[in-house]
């Protein structure tokens, strides 16, 4: 079913007005989140700082615990968040503060909460495709690649929030405003424009914010957009999607990646067929 | 011939007696350790970890330290500000700094002053190399293992090789054997095959590596099938992949190899098509890694 265009014109320009007129509800990332992100960044931080944020909030604390000893070298496990953190080193506490922050946003309440639910297991699967192809071809930055996956559609479920405020706005009492299509539509050309806000409310780095390309790179045949734009089609290919999708045009994207990033279209099928093999929690 | 070979044995079994005997009263000699690295092990396997000890201490070896920088600032995202070796330690955690240690102390270890055992132990590492690098492809390929803990457990394998090739001097000096050759070529190999294991699982234990990492050192010949996709499995498969391309110090017999290589693919659910893909360019990739 193809959706009305002029509805879909309509409905992004109610959306588009209330983003310029700073009207949207960013979805705020936990305070305390922020807040270690903060620390992190900063140049020489504060382990003893860092450490007193995350006691505040104990879900984090808990989490960080958690992944320190899932990743256990050595046989000891760790205890103590101080441990735990030293452990981690930065830039893995950086990916595992801004996963708990991502699920978050995706676990919202609502009409669209199990389209939320796809979209976040479809980030994950493009994640740990990110993560593998990375890994497979020799690079220490895996975990950048993790997570430009993890954050390439977090504008969707913000975008879904806006037409839920929109339709209460314009068409209040009424169940189903908007066809499927109309709204998958609506989501897919602004999402990218609402990944910049939280993007700028989160504080991220542009370099991670990847997915609006329309085609790959070729002068940096395995940047994080060239490898995301991969990953994502191979996801969708293995079903890990949201909606309908068109095989022959995925196969075309993976293959295209396949060539661009340098790995054998025999070992990405392999790779894609391990996403099935550990489910997404 | 046969009385030459029949010396041979009786020098493979004096020395293996001599060797075993220091590993059991706790007297293994690690002979290349760069102190500065095993105080950087010692303080991280530490529970009260103090990060400004750990990079003083580090400091004091300036190729390990630059080691871990080149490392924080490669693993680093956009937004992190890695100038500093104490940027570096706080990026990489402990975790990844036992690895980048291990790892640079596993090269120290097949560094020698002495050419015989630098020549005998290049192959091997470039065989290790081989062996690190499959490994770390195949885990990205086998959803459930750890791709650095399989890089790692690789190039660590046959880490009791050099060990024991360094063992063999100090046996010939110790044994009043002047002039350098006494050993011949086969004597050496078979006593380093027969022995490495036992001191390379020494060093594991001396090294508190994880157990998957010491069970690929201590058994390349037996698949675990209660653990398939372990980081140990996948280092047995990598190590047979590696030996069929030619990455191999002592003659190897194919039929054994092909079927490690068919019970390993069986294990981890790999055919034959992407092995031939996986293994394409290993020469080219060894090259560049080791």
């Amino acid at each position: 079913m193809t959706p009305d265009t002029k509805l879909v014109a309509e409905v992004e320009r109610l959306v588009l007005a209330r983003v310029a007129a700073g009207r949207v509800a960013v979805p705020a990332i936990n305070l305390v989140a922020l807040r270690c992100l903060d620390v992190l960044r900063e140049r020489d931080f504060d382990h003893r700082r860092l450490i007193a944020e995350i006691e505040r909030e104990p879900m984090i604390a808990a989490l960080i615990i958690r992944t320190a000893n899932a990743a256990v070298y050595g046989g000891n496990s760790v205890t103590k968040l101080d441990q735990a953190v030293f452990r981690l080193g930065a830039l893995r506490l950086e990916v595992v503060i801004l996963e708990h922050a991502a699920r978050k946003v995706f676990e919202a309440k609502g009409p669209f909460a199990e389209t939320n639910r796809r979209i976040w297991d479809h980030s994950v699967a493009v994640a740990r495709l990110a993560r593998d192809l990375a890994s497979f071809v020799g690079r220490r930055d895996a975990d950048s690649y993790y997570l430009a996956g993890l954050l390439h559609d977090i504008g969707k479920p913000v975008v879904a929030s806006l037409l839920l405020e929109t339709q209460r706005k314009v068409a209040p009492g009424i169940a189903s405003w908007l066809d499927i299509t109309t709204f998958e539509r609506v989501i897919g050309n602004l999402h990218h424009q609402a990944a910049k806000l939280v993007a700028k409310a989160w504080k991220l780095p542009d370099a991670i914010m990847v997915g609006r390309e329309s085609s790959y790179d070729i002068a940096d045949r395995r940047s994080l957009a060239n490898v995301v734009r991969m990953t994502n089609a191979m996801a969708k290919f293995e079903g890990f999607t949201t909606g309908t999708v068109d095989r022959a045009e995925l196969e075309i994207t993976i293959a295209g990646g396949s060539t661009i990033v340098g790995i054998d279209p025999e070992v990405v099928a392999k790779i894609a067929a391990g996403l099935k093999e550990k489910p997404i929690e | 011939m046969v009385a030459a070979a029949s010396t041979a044995e009786k020098l493979v079994g004096e020395l293996g007696r001599i060797v075993l005997g220091r590993i059991s009263a706790g007297r293994l000699v690690l002979p290349v350790m760069p102190a500065v690295a095993q105080s950087c092990l010692a303080i991280l396997q530490d529970p009260n970890f103090q990060q400004k000890k750990f990079t003083a201490t580090l400091e004091r070896e300036p190729l390990l330290s630059a080691s871990v920088l080149r490392s924080a600032m490669s693993a680093a995202n956009a937004n992190a500000n890695v100038k500093t070796l104490d940027q570096a330690v706080s990026a990489l955690g402990m975790q990844k700094l036992k690895s980048q240690l291990v790892e640079f102390m596993t090269r120290e270890l097949f560094k020698s002053t002495d050419s015989r055992i630098q020549s005998a132990t290049k192959k091997v590492w470039e065989h290790s190399v081989a062996v690190a690098t499959l490994a770390r492809e195949i885990a990205a390929m086998t959803s459930g293992a750890n791709s650095d803990t399989c890089y790692l457990a690789g190039l660590l394998h046959d880490v009791g090789k050099p060990i024991l090739a360094a063992m063999l001097l100090d046996a010939e000096r110790k044994l009043g054997k002047a002039k350098s050759g006494w050993l011949d070529i086969a004597v050496w190999t078979s006593t380093i095959e027969s022995g490495h294991r036992k001191v390379g699982v020494a060093l594991a234990t001396e090294w508190k590596l994880p157990d998957e990492v010491t069970s690929g050192i201590s058994d390349c010949s037996e698949y675990d099938s209660e653990n398939r996709i372990s980081a140990a499995n996948i280092v047995r498969f990598a190590n047979a992949l590696a030996k069929r391309e030619g990455f191999t110090t002592t003659t190897v017999d194919p039929a054994d190899i092909d079927a490690l290589i068919m019970i390993g693919r069986s294990m981890l659910g790999i055919d034959d098509d992407v092995i031939a893909k996986v293994v394409a360019g290993l020469a080219e990739r060894v090259a560049q890694a080791a």
